[in-house]
């Protein structure tokens, strides 16, 4: 059996949401597609190999988390960068999109560096963001679900990964949220999005088993009627 | 408005929603806010002015240490009804006013209060005392996460505030760092009960607050509560002013310097409770004798619904907090516990009593696994997101043949009694409990 290696990138301290469902929901996903997986969990002080996994996936943590990983990941910079520009598969879900920008302003204006691979930075409000959201993507018609609960807005301006129908956008004036640069997906998006959105999981698992020359079975997942029923009854 | 006419005021009101059988806990609280938003500084407090809160267990906390209280011959002014926010304080608080002498008529005020609203409450140093019993993600969609509800408490308290914390819990006690004022702590020693590892990879308050290194558990109780060191500073559990040792859920007591403490209830967060009215009691001068005495006399639990079964198998109704994974995990480890042949009927219809979003991640912080059991027969799925509860538990690997969906609510003790056997669990949420009641008892008279 092929196997596909997942790495997940601060598991310990970028997990305040059910993120674990997104692991949960590759796993489930690759092995439906008779691919093993292995599960590598990683944080602060572990050599993490750019070169080496499938997917990376960070999820969603408290701001103090946030910088302690900020502090980890930045010394990455370059790598990373390459990692996305070879192609590898990354998943951002939460506040860790914002790790991807030039920097964060806090509230008590204080900046802190972040990424720096795209030209985007993160503001921090006094007031949270918090609700449903209901989002169009270019890659298939049905709408994706999610929720959010952050601190920050952003203001970035390419490479857009959804356009709101319904909830809030990066920041106040755009009609857009998230990120999407080559393999790279990074939404405010958080929880388990996977799960929740069955296509988004499976187009990602197709990306991933077409770099690997791997055709992608269409069968039916545990978690679509959950989907249909959701939009059936909360959205339609 | 001046404060005399506002205090008459709001008995008046008070009296006026028990005429015509009306809730009358928060609503004259929220006309006098009207007249007055700062009704609650013009009033003379007793000696003690006593807060409890936290994510999980103040109501049980607030409970217990009232009885104590009041056997022990305090006049005590405490909110029964478990209305923990504004407008029920301020409705509590002038109803037991003297409305000339503006004091309360009592000799302690004890509040159990939700962690977000004690500054809308209390001017800072208003509480003499303030128990904090855990910080948990808890209501996510309200309170953001754990460090919010940490940091809202931490700010509604001045120095002049004893503060009680159960030092298990690694953000309270991150409180020593912030203030300055009388800390008290109690916590449990290690048990038979306690894990090695964590349940899951989503334990908050994983790193030192001082040096950011990863804390290193000895055991852990629950969740992140448990005995933890960081290895690189002083910060860790270390030695509590009160600790209960000999834990046994099974003989239901525990020991707190090898006096022996009975326990309402045979689970684990009910050594918490309890521990935790001692350590509040004891703070305010009450001796062990007095306390033990009414402590151990306090009344049992009753068994949840035990007059209610189905084709004579017992049902046991246990009503689940969907916003709060950690209580959820532990009603699904009390049912996991029961060694007999089970049925359990799961699902809500809506997340929270407190706010109507859809956020459904907390199904991913809670260990459904536990359900893997050979003394479960069937799993009954009820409710409005009952396709995403099954995802769920198809996730975590529950056989397919356990898995029963109710689509109608109406056929669902029908089913129950035809395709299920051994006792019923309902671990559903608020809002569905009386719905099954209801429907147990119209399948038992029809």
């Amino acid at each position: 059996m092929d196997k596909i290696r997942i790495a997940h990138l601060y598991y310990d301290l970028m997990n305040l949401y059910g993120e674990i469902g997104n692991i949960m929901a590759l796993e489930k996903g690759f092995n439906d597609q008779d691919m093993f997986c292995e599960i590598t969990n990683l944080t602060i002080n572990d050599k993490i190999d750019f070169n080496k996994y499938d997917i990376y996936y960070i999820g969603c943590g408290s701001e103090s988390n946030q910088l302690l990983v900020i502090n980890d990941l930045i010394k990455y910079k370059n790598k990373i960068k390459n990692a996305i520009e070879n192609g590898k598969h990354f998943l951002f879900t939460g506040n860790s999109y914002e790790l991807l920008g030039k920097y964060i302003e806090k509230r008590n204006d204080e900046i802190i560096e972040t990424l720096g691979l795209f030209d985007f930075y993160s503001k921090e409000l006094d007031k949270r963001i918090i609700g449903e959201e209901i989002l169009e993507c270019s890659f298939f018609k049905e709408p994706i679900i999610g929720f959010q609960n952050r601190q920050c807005i952003l203001n970035n301006k390419d490479n857009h990964l959804f356009e709101i129908i319904n909830g809030y956008a990066d920041n106040y004036k755009s009609h857009f949220e998230g990120l999407h640069y080559k393999n790279l997906y990074a939404t405010y998006n958080l929880g388990p999005i996977l799960i929740r959105n069955p296509l988004f999981k499976n187009h990602i698992i197709k990306e991933i088993l077409e770099k690997k020359n791997i055709l992608y079975k269409s069968i039916p997942t545990i978690d679509e009627k959950a989907y249909n029923e959701y939009i059936k009854n909360f959205i339609s | 408005m001046k404060t005399t006419i506002l205090i008459i005021y709001n008995k008046l009101i008070t009296q006026i929603c028990k005429i015509f059988k009306r809730n009358g806990s928060v609503f004259p609280g929220s006309i006098i806010k009207k007249h007055n938003p700062n009704i609650l500084n013009k009033i003379k407090y007793p000696k003690y002015v006593i807060g409890i809160t936290g994510s999980s267990g103040k109501g049980s906390t607030t409970n217990e240490v009232a009885y104590i209280l009041e056997k022990n011959g305090y006049k005590v002014v405490w909110n029964k009804s478990g209305s923990n926010l504004v407008n029920a304080a301020i409705t509590l608080i002038l109803n037991n006013t003297n409305p000339f002498t503006k004091k309360i008529n009592a000799d302690i005020l004890l509040m159990e209060l939700d962690e977000s609203y004690i500054s809308q409450i209390f001017n800072k140093n208003t509480l003499t005392h303030l128990l904090i019993t855990n910080i948990t993600r808890d209501q996510p969609a309200r309170n953001g996460h754990p460090e919010l509800i940490l940091n809202k408490i931490i700010n509604s308290i001045g120095d002049d505030t004893h503060v009680i914390i159960n030092a298990d819990d690694p953000f309270l006690n991150r409180i020593k760092y912030t203030h300055h004022g009388l800390i008290t702590t109690y916590g449990i020693d290690k048990t038979k009960y306690d894990l090695k590892e964590p349940i899951n990879n989503s334990v908050d308050a994983a790193y030192c607050p001082i040096c950011s290194k990863k804390l290193k558990y000895d055991f852990y109780h629950n969740g992140h509560i448990g005995k933890y060191k960081c290895t690189n500073c002083d910060f860790g559990r270390e030695k509590v002013n009160f600790e209960a040792n000999d834990v046994d859920l099974d003989k239901q007591f525990f020991t707190i310097n090898n006096s022996i403490y009975h326990i309402n209830k045979n689970v684990f967060f009910a050594v918490y409770y309890t521990l935790a009215a001692y350590t509040l009691c004891k703070t305010i001068g009450l001796s062990d004798e007095a306390i033990k005495k009414y402590l151990n006399d306090y009344p049992m639990e009753p068994k949840r619904m035990k007059q209610l079964t189905i084709n004579n198998r017992p049902v046991n109704m246990i009503e689940s907090k969907n916003e709060n994974n950690l209580s959820y995990y532990e009603a699904l480890h009390y049912i996991n516990n029961q060694n007999n042949k089970k049925t359990i009927i799961l699902g809500f219809d809506n997340v929270s009593r407190r706010y109507n979003l859809n956020d459904l991640s907390w199904l991913y912080d809670v260990k459904f696994e536990l359900l893997n059991d050979k003394n479960i027969d069937k799993i009954f799925i009820i409710g409005r997101f009952r396709y995403d509860v099954l995802t769920r538990l198809k996730y975590a690997n529950v056989s397919d043949d356990k898995l029963i969906l109710i689509d109608n609510i109406d056929n669902l003790i029908e089913r129950v009694k035809k395709e299920s056997t051994g006792d019923i669990y309902t671990m559903v949420c608020f809002d569905m409990t009386e719905i099954i009641k209801n429907k147990i008892l119209e399948a038992n008279n029809g």
